[in-house]
């Protein structure tokens, strides 16, 4: 991936996360210190239950999304687009992966290994700045659209109520999961 | 509306000093810690108060530094609570990084409450400031948090919602499990 590109591809992940302010160049150089590699459709970038090795950008192609289902079970649960920035909550909180993800398409990805990741979380550069940007953009985004369905779920379950003293959106959650169970 | 000043800038010194300490900035942050609050004025509320109401253009996100926020929405005309902040929590996020948002939901003062508004011209002027960048790597942190406990039990209900077939709830395990 020539370095035209990566600026290419930094430009458009800024917008994508409504980041006017980023600079395009600080991010390419980002994405230079990451190995952008090609992948393949059917390629495997990680599995639900493992270990956070890197957080990746997928710059062009496409990604599938599964997850285990009741009966251990990969089933899709849709797909990744880019520009995206995928595993960046496991490299953050350490935690292992959630989901599975399979190339869908030939793409480019490139992977920032997690030790990289966070040590430049915790550097005062323009680096490690842009980092901490597109990683709170993007939870704020993902919590943001989560509200929204969870209103919709609100609207579909009035009668649901809250327990004294506990956390009311994760009571909304656990009177959907009593619903789904009845 | 609650006095401002004093107390309030006094309790969110103290607990932006442990914040560095939290995050390994260190000690002798005075400095750094004064241009933050410069730049973020700590607030108080009393109880009952609202701060923004649903609908609202949301600037900035909640850092609650003491007391307890509550996020409610309206729903049929009745107000609904969705959510609850408490000290070293944020509320509203989607003030910072997102333009032209708007308030998903009225954030009432649940108790006597300090807070500081972040807005995303902070992170633009001071970025190489240490106590700054605890606060970000606290807020990525406090939402990531949220992100998993949340991923957490929409994946159990997917898993016994519909076994099997498509749910409803795919779409949340996606933007949920898809940030993996």
């Amino acid at each position: 991936v020539s370095p035209a590109e990566l600026e290419r591809h930094a430009e458009r992940l800024l917008a994508a996360h409504a980041l006017p302010a980023g600079d395009a160049r600080t991010v390419a150089a980002l994405l230079g210190r990451s190995a952008a590699r090609r992948q393949n459709t059917g390629d495997v970038l990680f599995r639900e239950g493992d270990s956070a090795q890197d957080l990746l950008f997928l710059l062009e192609g496409r990604a599938r999304v599964l997850k285990r289902d009741h009966a251990g079970r990969d089933r899709e649960i849709g797909s990744w687009y880019p520009p995206a920035v995928l595993g960046g909550l496991a490299v953050v909180d350490g935690a292992p992966r959630s989901a599975t993800c399979v190339i869908a398409a030939p793409s480019v990805v490139a992977a920032l290994d997690s030790e990289t990741a966070r040590r430049l979380l915790g550097e005062a550069s323009a680096e490690g700045a842009h980092l901490r940007w597109l990683l709170l953009a993007t939870a704020a985004e993902t919590l943001a659209d989560t509200t929204l369905h969870l209103r919709e779920a609100l609207a579909a379950a009035p009668q649901v109520g809250t327990s004294e003293g506990g956390k009311p959106e994760l009571d909304i959650l656990h009177a959907l999961i009593e619903r789904a169970q009845t | 509306m609650a006095p401002q000043g004093g107390e309030a800038d006094a309790t969110a010194r103290e607990y932006l000093k442990e914040l560095c300490r939290k995050y390994g900035a260190g000690e002798g942050m005075d400095a750094y810690i004064e241009e933050l609050l410069s730049l973020v004025k700590p607030r108080r509320a009393e109880a009952g108060e609202v701060l923004t109401r649903e609908g609202d253009a949301a600037e900035g996100a909640f850092l609650v530094v003491a007391g307890r926020l509550r996020a409610s929405v309206q729903v049929d005309k009745q107000d609904r609570i969705v959510n609850e902040a408490l000290e070293g929590e944020i509320i509203g996020e989607a003030g910072i990084f997102m333009t032209g948002a708007r308030r998903s939901a009225t954030l009432t003062a649940a108790a006597p409450t300090t807070y500081l508004v972040l807005g995303r011209e902070l992170f633009r002027a001071s970025a190489t400031n240490p106590a700054v960048i605890a606060t970000e790597q606290h807020l990525l942190r406090t939402l990531v948090r949220r992100i998993a406990n949340t991923d957490s039990l929409v994946t159990r209900a997917w898993r016994e919602a519909a076994p099997g077939g498509r749910s409803a709830l795919d779409g949340l395990s996606l933007l949920l499990g898809g940030g993996a």
